[in-house]
């Protein structure tokens, strides 16, 4: 693929002596100070020198391309984003060969992607505008190439050329760029018409085989791959030199080359390649981390590479020369065509992540007492605490004198009942809610027996039918115990919320047999009942919200104008408490407080006072606990906080 | 598209179930009951593989040669006796079988209760000394308040028939209900959504 060399920008080191620069070098440089450079230099950052094309320079005079390194060498710029982009944007003018994109990117941009690039072309400076029109670079319009990795020597012959006279052959044999698309664009013109002007033009082509570099033509930038780096000033002052190397010469200055290659340096065409590549050394290094293509050409490029250096210390090259150029392709590879929309959304996901407010770590807290001790300590007094009302009888507070909305509705649903009808009680709670459910309900299972109802209880837990007998007959003991004819325990329903639905729709069906055994619906408790809207009501019992609301919305469409009631946990009662607003429930009671509410507005003596009294001691103990430990950690957070000034964990989350 | 027919099947069925709420047609109930009662009857099922799934698991803890599960041997245990009690002494309606979950599983869950309220009761003690920040303050003085309230304490007596106490215990005892119906809203939400993706065949976890 052809390739119009670039690095007419390179230069001699001034402080280099003479002697040690091969002569063929010499008549290069001899040549290039008297004509005009084929290729305008590179600045810094990718920029042209900004020389007027065509312009000769005078040998001790410090060349403007230098001039603005030495400007741009210390401080970094103001916004080295921006110059990072404009290398990308320009980077297929610096690098011919590097591909614009495999990928139709352009295809992609949107709109104002695309009026973004464009208002950032703008903005180049005049310099760089010049050097734009006088550069042989590739016009815009070049389909993708292959990336810049490395470069070599290709001749017009399959085979490399072995000797001095197959170079000239191969040399001479280089052509202008003949896949250049048309392009309409006045400035394709001009660059096409320039390349025209160039008798010689080096075709150069990606390879991976690095081995066959020429060791005096390294430098050590190239030869030390150092590690990624978007540092784009040079490192070092840049001494005034003349430039002085230009591969981009006509024919007679191709054959003095030949003619001034020492015998002994007259190496082989394919290292001589190797020069060129070596140029790109860098680039292709870095890429090919990435890449990874050839680890082996790596490893033996690199082992190859620490060895000249050693062997050639002294660059031809200044680092501070090629490193702005080549150096940049680290970042961001030559395969990436990054617009100004994706930089911005690079920049932003970036400060998300770096920005992100990291959950704090807990305190390490180094406490005397033991998580085991403190454990410990509380658990005997809450024991002490809780049993203290039951062996004393003390009575914490006197009974209920506030009802809540709940309460008062459940006993105008119970109070409105029918006596003597159909009644269903589900009992959908577990063994450990067994004694809050318990004393929470067990005044209105009183109340409803009050009304003689004929209750059927069912449950879709399976501990529940034995919990169910549980409750009921903790109600009324003994003489005054409900007939049991006036229960039918249906059991233990499956299915969850689908046995739900298959039970409201067909309870005979759905349940044909009580626990015992027995056909249900020949029970005198349930004989009257066909289906679900025979039952006069619905008492739900849980401490899960899940089944409760289950209940709930399976229910409240299959049975119109029954009361539907609910006795649930205190921890159930704010998710069950906007069904009773919404009137879908007719009467709610929350917990063991709304129960003794319940026994209260029935005018009923209160149930177990002192089991009221115990849970009531709990709760106290528990709040002063709660108190003690907030005073105690702010106090220790105060204290800790001035003491080690550096750990301090107030914060806002 | 992996397993079509279990796919079609089952949307067919969600079909037909939900139709069945909104058509009061004969056909339609029947087949939508007829349907219910075979997934009633598929659950027992998987409740009895599910059992003989955790009994093979456990069995399996303790033929282990190396740190063979002791606790597996009183699960095992455990469940032969309950099955053993409910099968020969009347099933889940007999005296026997209602004894064994009010005199074992009963206090056996309420002390992990009882447990788990020491746990948290120590972790509220030392909730400021972990974590300071302003909403651990809002969570211990809203924990605080509500644990007062449920309490009953500011509902007893004989001097609280005042409006403005009645009316700041209520505004107090709805802080709570606020949160629950957003939570009960979030529900309906995610259930529709649940719903829809199983009857338009984007979520197929039969498929799993």
């Amino acid at each position: 693929m052809p390739f119009k060399n670039r690095t007419g920008s390179t230069s001699k080191n001034a402080d280099s002596p003479s002697q040690e620069t091969p002569d063929w070098l010499k008549k290069i440089r001899e040549k290039s100070h008297l004509e005009k450079p084929a290729t305008p230099p590179l600045g810094a950052f990718g920029e042209a020198e900004n020389r007027q094309f065509g312009e000769t320079e005078k040998p001790d005079e410090i060349p403007q391309w230098l001039k603005e390194l030495q400007k741009t060498e210390s401080p970094v710029p103001d916004e080295p984003e921006k110059s990072e982009v404009d290398w990308i944007t320009r980077l297929h003018e610096i690098l011919p060969e590097t591909p614009r994109s495999d990928s139709p990117s352009t295809t992609l941009y949107s709109d104002e992607e695309l009026a973004a690039m464009a208002a950032a072309a703008r903005k180049l400076d005049e310099f760089n505008r010049v050097i734009e029109e006088q550069a042989s670079t590739q016009p815009l319009g070049v389909p993708p190439e292959p990336a810049p990795t490395d470069f070599h020597l290709e001749s017009s012959s399959p085979a490399a050329p072995e000797s001095p006279v197959e170079l000239e052959g191969s040399i001479s044999s280089f052509k202008p760029e003949q896949n250049q698309p048309d392009s309409a664009n006045p400035e394709d013109i001009t660059r096409d018409s320039h390349i025209e002007k160039e008798p010689v033009h080096i075709e150069l082509k990606p390879t991976g085989n690095t081995e066959e570099s020429v060791p005096w033509m390294q430098t050590p930038v190239m030869a030390e791959p150092e590690p990624v780096s978007i540092d784009t000033t040079p490192s070092e002052p840049v001494e005034p030199q003349p430039n002085s190397f230009d591969i981009s010469s006509d024919k007679s200055e191709t054959q003095s080359l030949e003619s001034g290659i020492p015998a002994e340096e007259n190496l082989p065409t394919e290292k001589k390649k190797s020069f060129f590549s070596s140029l790109f050394r860098k680039d292709e290094t870095d890429s090919s981390e990435d890449a990874e293509d050839e680890p082996e050409d790596e490893s033996g490029q690199n082992d190859e590479a620490a060895a000249r250096t050693e062997e050639k210390p002294e660059p031809l090259i200044p680092e501070s020369v090629l490193q702005p150029q080549y150096n940049r392709s680290v970042e961001y590879s030559g395969r990436l065509d990054i617009s100004e929309s994706q930089k911005a959304s690079i920049h932003l996901l970036k400060s998300m992540l770096m920005g992100e407010i990291q959950p704090p770590a807990p305190t390490a807290t180094q406490s005397k007492i033991s998580g085991r001790m403190l454990r410990l300590c509380i658990g005997i007094l809450l024991l002490i605490v809780m049993l203290f009302p039951l062996a004393t009888g003390f009575m914490l507070t006197d009974q209920q004198a506030l009802f809540s909305p709940g309460v008062v509705s459940m006993r105008t649903a119970v109070n409105a009942l029918p006596e003597n009808s159909p009644f269903l009680v589900i009992t959908d709670f577990e063994p450990a809610f067994a004694g809050e459910l318990k004393a929470a309900a067990i005044g209105v299972i009183d109340n409803l027996m009050m009304k003689n109802l004929n209750l059927s209880v069912v449950s879709t837990v399976p501990t529940g039918p034995a919990l169910a007998r549980d409750l009921i007959t903790s109600v009324r003991q003994a003489a005054f115990a409900y007939p049991p004819e006036k229960i039918s325990y249906l059991g233990y329903l499956p299915g969850g919320t689908t046995g739900m639905k298959d039970f409201i729709h067909n309870p005979r069906q759905a349940l044909p047999l009580l626990d015992t055994g027995r056909y249900a619906w020949t029970y005198p408790a349930t004989q009257d009942v066909f289906s679900i809207n025979d039952y006069a009501g619905v008492l739900i019992i849980t401490e899960n919200t899940e089944t409760g609301r289950a209940w709930i919305e399976q229910l409240h469409g299959n049975m119109a104008d029954k009361p539907l009631l609910m006795v649930v946990s205190a921890q159930s009662a704010p998710l069950m408490r906007p069904y009773l607003d919404s009137k879908q429930l007719n009467g709610l009671i929350g917990g063991r407080v709304e129960g003794a509410m319940y026994d209260r507005i029935m005018e009923a003596p209160a149930r177990s006072p002192v089991i009221t009294a115990s849970y009531q001691a709990g709760m106290l103990v528990v709040a002063v606990l709660i108190i003690l430990g907030g005073i105690f950690g702010l106090f220790h957070g105060l204290f800790s906080s001035r003491s080690s000034s550096s750990k301090e964990n107030w914060y806002v989350s | 598209m992996k397993a079509p027919l279990s796919t079609l099947i089952a949307i067919i069925c969600c079909a037909v179930v939900l139709l069945a709420y909104f058509l009061p047609f004969e056909p339609v109930q029947n087949i939508s009951q007829l349907i219910i009662n075979w997934a009633v009857s598929l659950s027992g099922i998987a409740m009895l593989v599910a059992i003989v799934s955790l009994l093979s698991s456990h069995w399996q803890k303790i033929r282990q040669k190396r740190s063979s599960d002791r606790y597996s041997i009183l699960v095992i245990f455990g469940f032969g006796l309950t099955f053993l009690i409910g099968l020969v002494f009347g099933g889940p309606g007999s005296l026997d079988y209602q004894n064994v979950v009010t005199h074992m599983l009963l206090p056996i869950e309420a002390g992990l209760l009882g447990a788990l309220t020491i746990g948290l009761t120590v972790a509220a003690f030392r909730l400021y000394r972990a974590n300071r920040g302003w909403m651990t303050i809002v969570f211990g003085i809203s924990t605080l308040l509500f644990v007062l309230l449920n309490s009953g304490i500011f509902t007893t007596g004989t001097g609280l028939d005042i409006p403005l106490i009645k009316n700041a215990l209520g505004v107090l005892q709805r802080l709570p209900d606020a949160g629950g119906r957003g939570i009960l809203l979030g529900l309906a939400l995610g259930t529709i959504t649940a719903g829809l993706r199983i009857l338009l065949g984007i979520d197929r976890p039969y498929n799993s």
